[in-house]
C-alpha cells in the first residue's frame, strides 16, 4: 500500500474503521474495507480490489455503501476504489 | 407475542444507543445472529454500525494465540502420550485402532474436567481409590457395578479380574496423561477448546486483554441456559466488573416452581450466581394466552413427516406476511427425520387460484450419509478392506455388482453388460482385479490395491475428483451434491495431512475406519434464505428463536429427553461430587428447549411415533404428559389410522389356441419324448396355472444368477446328469446290467461328478473345473 494518494487520505483522517459491518433496514449486513473520518466531517470509503480490470459492479458496490452512510447521518461521503494489483486509486 | 430477540434488540438499543457498535453479542450458536440483526434493523429504522457477533467458542478462542486442535490431532496426540507412559512402565505399546474407542471417552472426560474446572490430580486420585475398593466389590450398588463392568469389557476381553487390574492401571496413568496431553498440544501451538475455557476462568490466558476491544460497549450474552463451571466463573467476573449484559429467556412457568426441571439452570444462574437478567423479572408466557395445541400419534417413524402435509398446506398462507421469518418452524427432536421431512413436506400451496412456492430453509445441513456419494465411498471402503487383508487380489462379486450399478460411476450400458456377462458365464464369485480394471478409467482407479493409509486416502480422493469431473461434464449434479463432493475431498485432504504428521505406519484397516468416520460425519449447509419461509432445524438450533406455529417431531419418550448419556470413565457418584454433568442435567436442558419453544407460539403441533419398535417405545414424551397435566391448555388429539384392504382377486385367462395350443399338444405326442410333463411342471401347474404358462409354454426363463452355494436345483440337475451318464455308459458296454457291474462301475463316479458339475455350472463340459469351498465339499461327497 505504498500508494502516495492513498497515504494522503489515510494521514488526513482522524478516525479509521476497518472491516466493520453496516446493517441496512432489512437486517442485511455490508462490510466496506475501510471507512475514514476527516476533521471536516467528511467520510471517505475505500474498497480494495484485487482484480486487474475495473468493473461497474465495484462502483455500484461502493455507491451502495455511500447511500447507507448517508442514511446513517453522514452527509458528505466520497468513495474510492483501490486496485491493489495495478496500484491505482480511483475516485468514483 | 414479541419474539425474545425482538425484546433483546429493543433493550439493547435503549441501553447502549450509539455504543452498540462497540459491543460484542455472544450466542450459543450462529443461528440467532441473522434474526437479531433483523430485529435491530427493525427497531432502529435506518442503517447502523453493527455490533460484533460471536458464538461463545469463537469469542473465548480470541483469548489465546494457540489454535484449537481438531479431533484427529487430539486423538493422535493422546495416543502418543499414552504410549510414552506405557513405555516408561515397561509395557507394550497399544495400537491406535485398539486405543481409538478408549481415546474418545478419555478426551471427552478431559474436556468435561476442564469445562467444569475440576482438579485432574485430585479427581483421578479419588477414582483410583474407588477402583481399589470396587475391586473387592464393597459398598457398591448394582448399577455402579454394572457401570464399571461395562467399561472393563469395552477395552479387553480377558477374565474379569484381569479387567479390573487393567482398569486400575489405566487410572494411575490418567493424571500424567492429562498433563502430558495438554503440554504436547501446547508445544505444537495447539490447545483444546475446553482448556481455553479453563485458562480463561483461571485467569491464566495468553491474551487477557482481548475484551478491551469492547471496552466502550458491553459483552452481551444472549439466550444462555446451562453454564459450565468455567463459564459461570467467567460470567460472574465480567458481571462484577460491569462489562457484561445477560439476556436470559425465562418464564414464570418454570422459574417460580423449584421442582420444574426446565428452570434448573436459569434459577441457578440468576439466584445463585447472581447474574442479573437484563430483561428484568420473569413474565408468565406459556400461560398468558390461549394456545392451540395439537397432538399427532402416527403409525411408524417416517409417517411423522407425512402426516403434516395437510396442516402445513393450510398454514402456508401465513407466510405471505412481508416479515415471515418467525412464522413456521419444523423442529426435529429426532434428527433422523430430516430426510422424510425433505421428501414430503409440500413445497407449494394454492391461494386465489395461484400456485405459490414456499421457501424451505434447512439449518441442519444435508448429510453425506443420505446420498449416493456416501454409497460410492462405502463400496470403495469395502473393496479396499477386502484387499487390505493381503490374502487376495480379487474382489467379491457383490461389491462389483454394486459398483457397476451405482448411479455415479457413469459406466456405459455396454461395458457393464460385457462385464456382468463374463462374471455370470464364468461364475466368478471372486472377480480378478485386471478384469475389473478393463472397464474404464474410474474402474481402474477404484479397483487398485493400496498398501498404505496415505495412498488409500489419496486414492479415494482421486476417485471422487474423477467422478465429480465426469458428472459436472454431464451436468447431472445438483449444487448440494457438488458441495458435498467438495466437502468430502477437503475432509480427505485434512485427514491425509493429519495422518502424515503423526504416524505413517498406521495399519491400513485402521486408516480405512478413520476414513469412514471422517466421511460419514460430513454435512453441507442447504441453501435457503435464512429469514424466509419454513424453517427446518434440530432442537439445539432452535435456541433463542421464536415462531408463531411450532411443529415438533419425534416427541417420544426416549428421544425427548434423550436417555443415553455419553460414555465416560468417571463414575456417577464422583461426577456428582465434583459437579460434572449428570443425566438430570441433560434432561433439564432438553426440557428448557422444549418449554421455551412454547412460550411465544400461538399454535403448537406435537408429533410422535405411536408404534413401538427397536428404536422407540411408542410412548409420547413425558414432557407432553406433564404439559397436559400442568398447563391448563386444551389439547386436540389426532390418531393416524391406516385403512387396510386385501388385494382384489385377478383372473387372467389365457386361451388355448394358436401357438399355445400347439405347444400344449406337444405334451400329448407320445412319439417325441423330449416334451414330457415332469413332476415339477405338474406341481407348478397345480400351484398356479399362469406360472405354468409363463415357464413351460411361453418359456420365459428366470435370469441366470451367480450361485455362491449350490442351490438345490443345481444339485438335482447334477444328480440327474450323473445317473443318466452312468447307465448310458454301462448300457453302451453291454445291455445286460447286473449288480456286480454297477458296483464295479462306481469307481468312475468322481469323473462323472466333475463333468456334471462343469456342465451344470458353466453349461459347457469342457470348462476347467474351479470350485469354491461349498462346491468342493459337495464334490467330495461324490454321491
Amino acid at each position: 500500500m505504498q500508494h502516495e494518494d492513498l497515504q494522503d487520505l489515510l494521514l488526513n483522517s482522524t478516525q479509521s474503521i476497518n472491516e466493520k459491518s453496516i446493517i441496512d433496514i432489512t437486517g442485511k449486513s455490508y462490510r466496506p474495507d475501510k471507512v475514514l473520518f476527516t476533521a471536516k466531517d467528511e467520510v471517505i470509503v475505500i474498497d480494495y480490489k484485487f482484480t486487474k480490470k475495473q468493473s461497474r459492479n465495484h462502483v455500484k458496490q461502493v455507491h451502495g455503501y455511500r447511500n447507507l452512510l448517508q442514511e446513517m447521518g453522514y452527509p458528505k461521503v466520497s468513495t474510492y476504489l483501490f486496485y491493489a494489483t495495478i496500484g491505482e486509486l480511483i475516485l468514483v | 407475542m414479541k419474539a425474545f430477540l425482538k425484546e433483546v434488540a429493543e433493550d439493547l438499543v435503549d441501553r447502549l444507543g450509539n455504543k452498540l457498535h462497540n459491543s460484542a453479542v455472544i450466542f450459543n450458536n450462529k443461528r440467532p445472529v441473522s434474526y437479531l440483526q433483523h430485529h435491530l434493523a427493525d427497531t432502529i429504522g435506518k442503517p447502523f454500525w453493527s455490533p460484533s457477533f460471536f458464538t461463545i467458542q469463537e469469542f473465548f478462542a480470541l483469548s489465546t494465540d494457540l489454535l484449537i486442535a481438531d479431533g484427529f490431532t487430539q486423538f493422535f496426540t493422546l495416543h502418543q502420550q499414552y504410549n510414552e507412559l506405557l513405555k516408561a512402565e515397561g509395557s507394550k505399546e497399544i495400537n491406535p485402532d485398539v486405543f481409538y474407542p478408549i481415546a474418545r471417552i478419555i478426551l471427552s472426560d478431559f474436556a468435561q474436567i476442564d469445562n467444569d474446572l475440576v482438579n485432574a490430580d485430585q479427581l483421578f486420585e479419588e477414582l483410583e481409590d474407588i477402583a481399589v475398593i470396587e475391586k473387592d466389590f464393597q459398598h457398591l450398588t448394582p448399577e455402579q457395578q454394572q457401570f464399571l463392568e461395562q467399561f472393563w469389557t469395552s477395552f479387553s476381553t480377558g477374565k474379569q479380574k484381569n479387567h479390573q487390574e487393567q482398569f486400575i492401571r489405566m487410572w494411575r496413568r490418567m493424571p500424567k496423561l492429562y498433563r502430558g496431553f495438554h503440554n504436547a498440544l501446547a508445544t505444537k501451538g495447539l490447545t483444546s477448546m475446553a482448556h481455553v475455557y479453563r485458562k480463561l476462568a483461571n485467569g491464566t490466558t495468553e491474551k487477557p486483554g482481548f475484551i478491551d476491544d469492547f471496552a466502550d460497549g458491553k459483552l452481551v450474552f444472549t439466550g444462555f441456559n446451562a453454564l459450565s463451571n468455567a463459564e459461570a466463573v467467567i460470567f460472574k467476573r465480567w458481571n462484577e466488573a460491569e462489562k457484561a449484559l445477560f439476556y436470559f429467556d425465562t418464564d414464570t412457568y418454570y422459574m417460580e416452581d423449584d421442582t420444574q426441571e426446565a428452570g434448573l439452570f436459569l434459577r441457578k444462574n440468576i439466584q445463585r450466581l447472581g447474574l442479573p437478567n437484563a430483561l428484568g423479572q420473569s413474565k408468565p408466557l406459556i400461560k398468558a394466552e390461549k394456545k392451540e395445541i395439537k397432538v399427532y400419534k402416527t403409525q411408524g417413524q417416517t409417517a411423522q413427516a407425512k402426516i403434516l402435509q395437510l396442516e402445513l398446506e393450510e398454514d402456508y398462507p401465513i407466510l405471505e406476511a412481508a416479515d415471515n421469518a418467525g412464522k413456521i418452524a419444523l423442529i426435529l427432536a429426532d434428527e433422523s427425520l430430516l430426510l422424510p421431512v425433505l421428501q414430503t413436506i409440500p413445497t407449494h400451496y394454492n391461494a386465489e387460484g395461484k400456485r405459490i412456492a414456499v421457501e424451505l430453509n434447512v439449518t441442519m445441513g444435508y448429510p453425506l450419509l443420505a446420498t449416493s456419494i456416501f454409497g460410492l465411498a462405502d463400496i470403495w471402503l469395502s473393496v479396499q478392506s477386502q484387499l487390505a487383508g493381503g490374502k487376495k487380489d480379487t474382489v467379491y462379486y457383490r461389491e462389483v455388482e454394486a459398483f457397476l450399478s451405482h448411479p455415479l460411476v457413469g459406466i456405459s450400458q455396454e461395458t457393464r453388460n460385457t462385464l456382468q456377462l463374463e462374471i455370470l458365464t464364468k461364475q466368478l464369485i471372486e472377480v480378478d482385479i485386471p478384469l475389473l480394471q478393463r472397464s474404464g478409467e474410474l474402474a481402474a482407479l477404484f479397483f487398485t490395491k493400496r498398501n498404505t493409509g496415505a495412498s488409500a486416502i489419496i486414492n479415494l480422493q482421486e476417485v471422487f475428483k474423477l467422478v465429480l469431473t465426469q458428472q459436472v461434464e454431464e451436468k447431472t449434479l445438483k449444487q448440494t451434491e457438488v458441495d458435498l463432493f467438495i466437502a468430502t475431498i477437503k475432509e480427505l485432504n485434512r485427514l491425509h495431512d493429519t495422518l502424515a504428521e503423526f504416524a505413517a505406519r498406521l495399519p491400513l484397516p485402521f486408516v480405512l475406519s478413520l476414513i469412514q468416520k471422517a466421511v460419514q460425519g460430513i454435512a453441507v449447509p442447504l441453501s435457503g434464505e435464512p429469514l424466509q419461509g419454513v424453517q427446518v432445524m434440530g432442537l439445539l438450533e432452535s435456541r433463542s428463536l421464536d415462531f408463531d406455529h411450532v411443529y415438533i417431531l419425534g416427541v417420544n419418550e426416549g428421544i425427548l429427553p434423550q436417555v443415553s448419556a455419553s460414555p465416560s470413565f468417571i463414575p456417577d457418584s464422583i461426577r456428582r461430587a465434583y459437579g460434572l454433568p449428570v443425566i438430570e442435567n441433560q434432561d433439564a436442558i432438553s426440557a428448557y428447549m422444549f418449554y421455551r419453544l412454547l412460550q411465544r407460539s400461538r399454535k403448537i403441533s406435537l408429533v410422535y411415533n405411536g408404534q413401538a419398535d427397536d428404536n422407540t417405545t411408542g410412548e409420547p414424551s413425558r414432557f407432553l404428559r406433564q404439559l397436559e397435566f400442568e398447563s391448563g391448555h386444551s389439547f386436540t388429539y389426532f390418531d393416524q389410522s391406516q385403512s387396510v384392504a386385501t388385494e382384489h382377486l385377478v383372473t387372467a385367462s389365457i386361451k388355448k389356441e394358436g401357438e399355445v395350443l400347439k405347444r400344449l399338444e406337444l405334451y400329448l405326442d407320445q412319439k417325441d419324448p423330449s416334451v414330457r410333463i415332469s413332476a415339477t411342471a405338474l406341481t407348478t401347474y397345480l400351484n398356479c396355472p399362469v406360472q405354468f404358462f409363463y415357464k413351460y409354454i411361453a418359456k420365459i426363463e428366470e435370469p441366470k444368477e451367480l450361485s455362491e452355494n449350490l442351490e438345490a436345483n443345481y444339485i438335482g440337475s447334477m444328480l440327474h446328469f450323473v445317473l443318466e451318464k452312468f447307465y448310458e455308459e454301462l448300457k453302451a458296454e453291454s445291455p445286460y446290467i447286473t449288480r456286480e457291474r454297477i458296483v464295479e462301475y462306481r469307481k468312475y463316479l468322481p469323473r462323472l461328478a466333475e463333468t456334471a458339475f462343469v456342465k451344470v455350472m458353466y453349461d459347457d463340459e469342457k470348462q476347467p473345473l474351479t470350485a469354491n469351498g461349498m462346491q468342493l465339499l459337495f464334490l467330495n461327497m461324490r454321491m
